[in-house]
């Protein structure tokens, strides 16, 4: 029911436009690139799930290797 | 005589709202100094653009053979220049790595983790993009909540994205937004206790051979996980070398104040080539507004919830606001979070950790960056 009436919604805008009287605006909005697939939230929570799982494991790697360059180059100065 | 006024019949009604939108954009960056850098050139820009047969954008008119004839105009030339092949965003890159000292995550490297974070609005905000816009365009979107200009400009150009221009916007508004933004959230989600915390600060030495290493070193393992990101990271550590290297100082300097300042000008009102009413006023430029709204509300969520799962587990409890601050819009989410530390405890100074924190936002941002292009290219 949510999905007819958001899909009717958006069908609707592109509609109202005709009142612009204006044919190059009207055909530019109603060829508009939103659509309404609730259904693809879930379908990409795997990149959600990739995605910071990838950026964890970076920084994780990052830090370990921020810990290694402390500790082999810990007590020297920032002059040398 | 006609000939005086025959471009006021061209006017549109649209272009006197995008006239009123470009002032906004001018009155926040003077009057309220919201990232005035920006801001001002970005509220000029879309006041011009937006003067019916405006010269500064590329205009097909007819001769008096009756051919169209394509007219260039100077933004359109430096947007084609600059914007369209990412070269502008990546040359300011090594300006912000110039100016960024990664001393304080150097010094408390475990603080990265809230970089990381903080960086979960990007990626579900493109999941609820996805809901309104094809997938590359929603992964486009989403990376508005990387609160970095540049990257959400490259990844945006090179996804072919149709919404660049709404993007751009929304990516230099909300970082300007920054400190209206995140103190409601952040106090929606913390209790005062936990806003008191304490958290002393024990900077071990940083060798500059640490420093030196550093930049060279995340280049390396970024491009192996995100190859797509190693112009993004590469330029900004390329910057930070030239600043630690020690011996590049004029470069440094220059990198820093004069290069990243030409680089701004350019880019704040090539920018706005994108706000020709046509492209800019549309319900998707207003979804696109919301959903990187959404974004950096979900950012700050996301870095302050991590601090308060993690403070289950510690004994050594962790401010929670300093997750907030892993958003990439540095200095000011650092600072802000800094400000709010105080404002409940006088003599609580959390900035050393939250600059810290602000500055790991940036890499993980630029990784996140690296990572949406590499699920779709």
């Amino acid at each position: 029911m949510f999905k007819f009436l958001a899909s009717k919604f958006i069908a609707a805008l592109n509609i109202g436009i005709i009142g612009g009287a204006d044919g190059p605006t009207a055909i530019l909005v109603g060829e508009s690139d939103t659509m309404f697939e609730p259904m693809n939230f879930v379908k990409n929570l795997s990149y959600m799930g990739t995605g910071m799982l990838g950026i964890f494991i970076v920084i994780g790697l990052i830090w370990m290797v921020t810990f290694f360059l402390n500790k082999i180059f810990s007590g020297k100065k920032d002059g040398e | 005589m006609e000939v005086l006024f025959q471009n006021f019949a061209n006017l549109d009604i649209r272009q006197v709202i995008m006239w009123i939108i470009g002032g906004v954009l001018i009155f926040l960056a003077i009057k309220k100094e919201m990232e005035p850098t920006l801001l001002l050139p970005m509220g000029f820009g879309a006041i011009i653009v937006n003067i019916p047969g405006s010269g500064a954008i590329t205009q097909y008119v007819t001769d008096a053979l009756g051919n169209v004839v394509e007219e260039h105009g100077a933004l359109s030339i430096l947007y084609d220049a600059g914007i369209a092949n990412e070269l502008f965003p990546l040359i300011l890159f090594i300006g912000i790595g110039a100016m960024i000292d990664f001393g304080p995550i150097l010094s408390n490297p475990k603080l990265m983790v809230f970089g990381a974070a903080a960086q979960f609005g990007i990626f579900f905000t493109m999941c609820l993009a996805s809901i309104f816009f094809p997938l590359e365009d929603a992964a486009s979107i989403g990376i508005i909540g990387a609160a970095d200009g540049p990257t959400a400009i490259v990844v945006a150009q090179k996804l072919n994205s149709k919404f660049v221009g709404p993007i751009m916007v929304a990516a230099y508004s909300y970082m300007a937004l920054v400190p209206i933004i995140q103190p409601p959230v952040i106090k929606l989600l913390t209790t005062k206790k936990e806003r008191m915390i304490r958290m002393p600060y024990k900077p071990a030495n940083v060798s500059k051979t640490t420093r030196i290493l550093f930049p060279i070193i995340i280049t390396v393992i970024a491009g192996l996980f995100a190859p797509s990101s190693v112009s993004l990271v590469g330029f900004l550590m390329f910057g930070n070398l030239i600043r630690e290297c020690g011996v590049l100082d004029s470069l440094s300097e220059t990198a820093q104040k004069v290069l990243a300042n030409l680089i701004t000008i350019f880019l704040g009102i090539t920018i706005a080539s994108q706000m020709h009413y046509e492209q800019f006023l549309s319900p998707s430029t207003l979804l696109i507004l919301g959903l990187g709204l959404f974004a950096f509300v979900f950012d700050t969520a996301g870095g302050v919830i991590f601090a308060k799962i993690l403070n289950l587990f510690l004994k050594e409890k962790i401010n929670p606001m300093i997750g907030a601050a892993g958003i990439s819009a540095f200095p000011m989410a650092g600072r802000i979070v800094h400000k709010l530390g105080l404002k409940e405890d006088p003599q609580n100074f959390l900035l050393m950790q939250s600059m810290g924190v602000n500055v790991s936002g940036q890499i993980a941002s630029v990784i996140a960056g690296g990572l949406i292009l590499n699920f779709f290219m």
